[in-house]
C-alpha cells in the first residue's frame, strides 16, 4: 500500500512538471491551434535583416509611437507613447514620448489635415519637432487630425 | 486643474507643453498631480527645455485666439498674453511681392513671375 500512494506522488510530481508554466520550454516543429491563439505582450528580439523575410515581426520595424491632435488646441485625441505635446509656435510642434526610442534614426511621418506643407524639423530619442506651412510657406496651425507616426525600434 | 507649462525662450517667445492625460492615474494622483509629474519628465528629457525657465499654468488662462501666436508673451501679471507690439513675421516672399509693386514694365513682371513659376 505504501509503495501504492509513492507511486501515485511520483505521477503527480511528473504531471505538475508537464503543467508548470515557469519553467522555460524549448517547442520545434509546427504546432497547430484549433482557434487562432492571442498573444498580450511578446517580446520580439529579432531585427530585420538586409532582406527581410516576409510575414515576419522585427523588433526595428515597428510603429513605436503615433499621435492624433488637434493642432489648434493641441488636445490628444489618441496616441500611443506619446506623454506630452510642445507647442513651440504656429503650426509648430513636438511630440515628446513616455519611453525613449533606441536610436534618432528613426523613421517619422507626418500629416497634417489644413496645411499643405509640412517637414521635420529634429529627431531627438524623446521627440520629434514638426512644423507646418500654408501654400504662401508661411507656418500655419494645423487642424484637427493632425497625425504624427514614428517607425523604428523602442 | 488641467495644467501646462510655459517655457520662455530667451528671445521672449513662448513654448507651451500640453501633457496627455491618458497617462492620468486617477487611483493613485491627483491631475494637477499628474500634469506636473508628466512635465517633469518630458522637461528634463530634453536638454533645450530643461534651460529654460518655466512656469506651470492653469490651461484656460492661455490665449484662445493663436492668429498672433508668435506674439504671445509672458508677465507675470497677467501670464500669457498677446503683445501689441510685436510685429507679425514678414511674408516669406516679401522680397518678390516688393518687386512686384515696383515693376513698371511688362518685362519686369514676366521676368518676377518666371521666377516664382521655376
Amino acid at each position: 500500500m505504501r509503495r501504492f500512494v509513492r507511486r501515485i506522488g511520483d505521477i503527480g510530481k511528473v504531471i505538475a512538471a508537464a503543467v508548470s508554466t515557469s519553467a522555460n520550454e524549448t517547442i520545434t516543429g509546427a504546432w497547430t491551434f484549433s482557434t487562432a491563439p492571442s498573444i498580450a505582450s511578446p517580446i520580439i528580439t529579432g531585427t530585420a535583416p538586409a532582406t527581410p523575410v516576409a510575414g515576419r515581426l522585427y523588433r526595428d520595424a515597428q510603429v513605436v509611437a503615433w499621435v492624433n491632435f488637434n493642432g489648434g488646441t493641441n488636445a490628444i485625441t489618441d496616441d500611443v507613447n506619446v506623454s506630452s505635446i510642445t507647442d513651440n509656435g504656429t503650426g509648430d510642434y513636438s511630440p515628446n514620448f513616455a519611453t525613449n526610442i533606441t536610436a534618432v534614426g528613426y523613421c517619422c511621418l507626418t500629416l497634417g489635415s489644413t496645411a499643405i506643407t509640412m517637414r521635420i524639423a529634429s529627431l531627438s530619442v524623446s521627440s520629434c519637432r514638426v512644423q507646418f506651412f500654408n501654400e504662401a510657406a508661411t507656418p500655419t496651425d494645423s487642424a484637427a487630425d493632425t497625425c504624427v507616426c514614428c517607425i523604428g525600434e523602442l | 486643474m488641467h495644467m501646462c507649462r510655459v517655457f520662455r525662450n530667451p528671445d521672449g517667445t513662448l513654448r507651451i507643453m500640453h501633457p496627455n492625460l491618458r497617462y492620468w492615474n486617477k487611483d493613485s494622483e491627483s491631475l494637477e498631480e499628474c500634469c506636473k509629474r508628466i512635465c517633469d519628465k518630458d522637461t528634463f528629457k530634453d536638454s533645450e527645455l530643461a534651460e529654460l525657465p518655466f512656469v506651470d499654468v492653469e490651461i484656460t488662462s492661455l490665449p484662445t485666439d493663436r492668429s498672433r501666436r508668435h506674439a504671445w508673451r509672458w508677465a507675470d501679471n497677467p501670464g500669457v498674453y498677446v503683445d501689441e507690439t510685436v510685429p507679425d513675421p514678414p511674408h516669406p516672399k516679401q522680397d518678390q511681392l516688393d518687386r512686384i509693386e515696383k515693376a513698371r514694365t511688362v518685362d519686369e513682371i514676366k521676368s518676377i513671375l518666371k521666377e516664382m513659376v521655376k
